[in-house]
């Protein structure tokens, strides 16, 4: 390379960015953000004050799967926005090819621009990092509940991360352009831009394809519960072929649509209709796989903020419905040693001054059963006959309680025949009159729809309890016992706690050294500590769904002015023409305002659709973290999709002045 | 009877910093009958492009008037401007402007849909116009489709389906080869025959020696003008490069003749 060249190329290169900062400035905004953010995440999780930690391990596992699933989904993004860019500059590059510019030299001068973008992003990137990590980390600790006094650390491992990972999809993405431009001639790049578009063939073998992809889609979003134990796989499947069955269907199905409607020459040949329509089938296929990504993006917004918003507001009830009482402590039911346990509980909570409030004590008697219909079969594992083959489905806990347990934790007076029993069931009501135990009937006098030591909900998949209650205790002992279980049963203390926080966590270590110490201990169990673990992992969630809501936001965004600059340079000469044919102004902008809102609409319609067809999912899933509340997802969704079509309006008047000053 | 009459035409560009002024009109006096083909020619920079936008109604004179069948343009409102374009004007120009959206009918339709007609009024119009400027056979191809000569002809197609008072053409032929631009030529010749009134801005005197006037301009103001009468398209040749020679202040076989020749016809 002689001396000249030397200095030609980068000065090209750095022209050539400047001169397309238009198109270059918001590239390069969103990939520092995406540096700022994968660096966050990845400092974070390496972390070494976090790692010892007690429930900040949560937080360290969720910023690991973050920034892995993040960076899964920006590479194609950021191929997608290369190849918008490369489309743009490919007129540029022919003109240089013509004027004498070699492909080598052309390849240096897309290498040397790489390398600007790619090294401007980052150092941009880093500076963001630097600027927001910490204040950004003392917002985790406090949404996760863990203490502020964690010092941020970062390590060389995370620059070089983020060095590593950026630098692979930007030569992956110089790798393309050169491989275009190397494939193709001047005079082609040169009217590359300029090329009308092929018809689209096979239409309605597309159009099908699209309602088969979405309608499967769809219907495994809608059909998918929690308890096949299917629903992540078949959330990333549902995922899969929606964004597909999108693509044809913006493809295709409007095209057909928008082909029937030029067919019919008395709404088509209409002022108003005319150049919408027409306009709008020209730049269908081109502009499909953008909607189809502002869709795509919309929807994964309004999800990851259902989510995101649905989990904090729910905690509190999620909390409730695994702790109906604040405090739980098993004892092995021998004879009436470990009854102490009250006494002593009692007198440490007057030490530590907080006050012991609703308390109920009872013994339960547990077996595992298969039960088809209102039979209950013995639960053998080493058996070989037809039942053995359903045991994933039909295998529950059955827990017997005695009457007099039951009356004195309801407070009521209930009595019972010697042939009947009441039953609840903590997740879908047991549904039948009788019940058949040990080959012997009972009759199911009531079945109850709560109880006051445990949650029912219906919708609940690990906690499968009937709980049986019968009047003798010797029935019961002698039941359990044929079915396997252990007929002294187990002894179960639970009460709520009132009082000062630092008193109530100093009581429940205290609580905790003296029950353990207790022989007869088996388990114990506190709202407070899991409410610790919750908010650890919630908060790390949420922080997630934050920023994984921003850096999405800002993907449509720029695809959304990208999407107004093609087009503002595309309908300039158009709109030009058209006035020298006899259109108004104002019939241009009432022309311009109508195809932009049909098109840009679009996306947004379907991003709705989308999010309350998958809210059946959002649902299930976050039903394994115990949210139950659906009418507060529901609401979340609600508030989400309100503000999120709001926010949709704004970025589109925005980047339509884009478009707006380009046509004028 | 005359169509239009130009009279005392004058506009002044101001520059939009420093108020730097530029007369690109100065005093332009002309009127053209029912009927007639004008030629305007001149050199790059001699008006003839803010002329042409003058009597598009694209553009407004700083003094002076324009009147179409007597009807002074400055009496038309703003906002009716663009229906009277539409419904008086037809435009033909160097670079088509066909839309790409469109297929070549549709493109041809377009000032008849802006004015609301019904689709099958709009058929019946176009049958013959297609039919004598030959592109029946295209109409449904798109303009990226089909050649240079053809995408003209449905510019042309598009001026005359509105039955225009007057046809504005500027370098109708700059963007055609020799054997289109002769065809395109014929149809503008034939069209005139069946009354319709033509004005073309050109460079060309291949193009323009088909004309019944040609107008001259210099420096913004009309410095001469042929009128064909009896002669043929050879004698009208040699007459309009012999006014360009004196137009340009030298003689025409040492210089404009010889550049003619290179350039195959276009005088550049």
């Amino acid at each position: 390379m002689s001396k000249n060249k030397a200095y030609l190329l980068p000065r090209l290169a750095f022209s050539g960015i400047k001169k397309n900062l238009i198109i270059y400035a918001p590239y390069m905004l969103t990939m520092s953000f995406m540096v700022c953010v994968l660096f966050i995440f990845d400092s974070i999780a390496r972390n070494e004050m976090m790692k010892n930690l007690p429930y900040a391990d949560y937080v360290t596992m969720l910023m690991k799967v973050g920034e892995v699933l993040l960076g899964i989904i920006i590479a194609p993004f950021l191929f997608y926005t290369n190849n918008i860019l490369m489309k743009r500059r490919k007129k540029e590059f022919g003109l240089y090819s013509i004027l004498g510019l070699e492909k080598k030299h052309i390849g240096m001068m897309m290498g040397f621009e790489t390398v600007i973008i790619y090294m401007m992003s980052l150092c941009a990137g880093w500076i963001m990092a630097i600027v927001f990590s910490k204040l950004s980390f003392a917002i985790l600790l406090r949404i996760s509940g863990l203490p502020i006094t964690i010092d941020y650390t970062v390590t060389v491992a995370t620059f070089v991360m983020t060095i590593v990972y950026f630098g692979i999809l930007s030569g992956a993405n110089l790798l393309v352009n050169l491989l275009q431009v190397s494939m193709a001639n001047p005079v082609e790049l040169l009217y590359s831009s300029s090329k009308g578009e092929k018809a689209v063939k096979k239409l309605w073998v597309t159009t099908c394809l699209g309602i088969l992809f979405l309608g499967c889609g769809y219907t495994i979003a809608l059909i998918s519960k929690l308890e096949d134990g299917l629903i992540f796989y078949s959330f990333f499947l549902a995922v899969f072929l929606v964004v597909v069955g999108t693509y044809y269907m913006f493809t295709s199905g409007s095209i057909s649509f928008l082909q029937r409607m030029r067919k019919r020459v008395k709404v088509y040949y209409r002022k108003e209709n005319y150049i919408t329509i027409s306009g709008m089938l020209y730049r269908m296929k081109q502009n499909a796989a953008s909607l189809v990504n502002i869709c795509i993006f919309g929807t994964m917004i309004m999800i990851t903020l259902i989510c995101t918003l649905s989990l904090p507001l729910g905690q509190e009830a999620a909390n409730r419905y695994n702790y109906p009482y604040d405090v739980r402590y098993d004892f092995v039911n021998k004879e009436s040693s470990e009854r102490g346990f009250i006494k002593g509980a009692e007198q440490i909570a007057k030490s530590e001054m907080v006050d012991i409030t609703e308390k109920v004590e009872y013994v339960h008697r547990d077996f595992t059963a298969l039960r088809e219909e209102n039979v209950f079969n013995f639960f053998d594992e080493t058996a070989d006959d037809g039942i053995k083959k359903d045991y994933t489905d039909n295998d529950y806990i059955v827990r017997m309680l005695t009457l007099e347990d039951y009356n004195r934790i309801e407070g009521t007076d209930v009595k019972l025949g010697d042939e009947e029993v009441i039953v609840f069931s903590t997740f879908i009501d047991y549904g039948f009159s009788t019940i058949i135990l040990d080959g012997k009937e009972y009759k199911v006098k009531k079945e109850l729809q709560s109880l006051n030591c445990e949650a029912k909900e219906k919708k609940n998949y690990p906690n499968h309890f009937y709980y049986v209650i019968m009047p003798e205790e010797e029935k019961i002992k002698e039941i359990v016992s044929l079915y396997g279980g252990s007929s002294d049963g187990i002894y179960t203390v639970k009460f709520n706690v009132d009082g000062e926080k630092a008193d109530i966590e100093q009581f429940v270590d205290k609580l905790g050294s003296f029950g353990t110490a207790i022989p007869t201990h088996y388990a114990n169990d506190n709202i407070f500590d899991y409410a610790y673990r919750a908010a650890s992992m919630n908060g790390g969630l949420l922080f997630l769904g934050i920023f994984f809501a921003i850096v999405f936001t800002l993907c449509l965004v720029l695809i959304m002015y990208y999407k107004q600059i093609a087009e503002g340079l595309e309908d300039k000469q158009k709109f030009a023409i058209m006035k020298q044919v006899g259109l108004s102004d104002i019939e241009i902008r009432t022309t311009i305002n109508k195809q932009i809102r049909t098109v840009f609409f679009l996306p947004l319609i379907g991003a709705i659709l989308h999010t309350a067809i998958g809210l059946n999912m959002v649902i299930n899933m976050l039903s394994a973290l115990h949210i139950y509340d659906e009418k507060l997802i529901i609401s979340c969704a609600g508030i989400t999709t309100v503000v999120f079509a709001v926010f949709y309006g704004i970025s589109y008047m925005l980047t339509a002045k884009t478009y707006y000053r380009i046509v004028r | 009877m005359e169509i239009l009459q130009v009279k005392n035409l004058k506009k002044v560009y101001t520059t939009r910093f420093g108020g730097n002024q530029i007369q690109a009109l100065t005093d332009v006096n002309f009127s053209v009958e029912s009927g007639e083909y004008v030629a305007i020619m001149g050199e790059s920079g001699s008006g003839k492009t803010t002329l042409l936008n003058l009597l598009a109604s694209l553009d407004k004179p700083t003094e002076g008037e324009i009147l179409l069948e007597g009807k002074p343009f400055s009496n038309i409102k703003e906002k009716e401007l663009c229906s009277f374009r539409r419904d008086n004007l037809g435009f033909v120009f160097q670079d088509f402007n066909l839309l790409d959206t469109f297929s070549l009918q549709d493109n041809i339709f377009l000032p008849l849909v802006l004015q609301g007609m019904e689709y099958e009024l709009m058929l019946e119009r176009l049958q013959p116009i297609a039919q004598k400027l030959g592109i029946v056979d295209i109409l449904s191809k798109f303009p990226y489709e089909v050649s240079g000569g053809q995408k003209q002809r449905a510019a042309a197609a598009r001026a005359l389906i509105t039955y225009p008072k007057l046809i504005l053409a500027d370098e109708p032929t700059g963007a055609l080869d020799s054997k289109a631009a002769a065809q395109l030529l014929h149809i503008f010749f034939d069209i005139n025959q069946t009354g319709q009134t033509i004005i073309m801005v050109t460079h060309s005197i291949q193009a323009a020696k088909g004309a019944g006037r040609v107008l001259f301009i210099k420096d913004g103001s009309l410095f001469h003008q042929i009128y064909r009468g009896d002669a043929t398209e050879d004698m009208m040749y040699h007459k309009i490069s012999e006014t360009l020679s004196v137009l340009q202040g030298c003689n025409a076989d040492q210089q404009y003749g010889s550049v003619y020749k290179k350039n195959g016809g276009k005088v550049s």
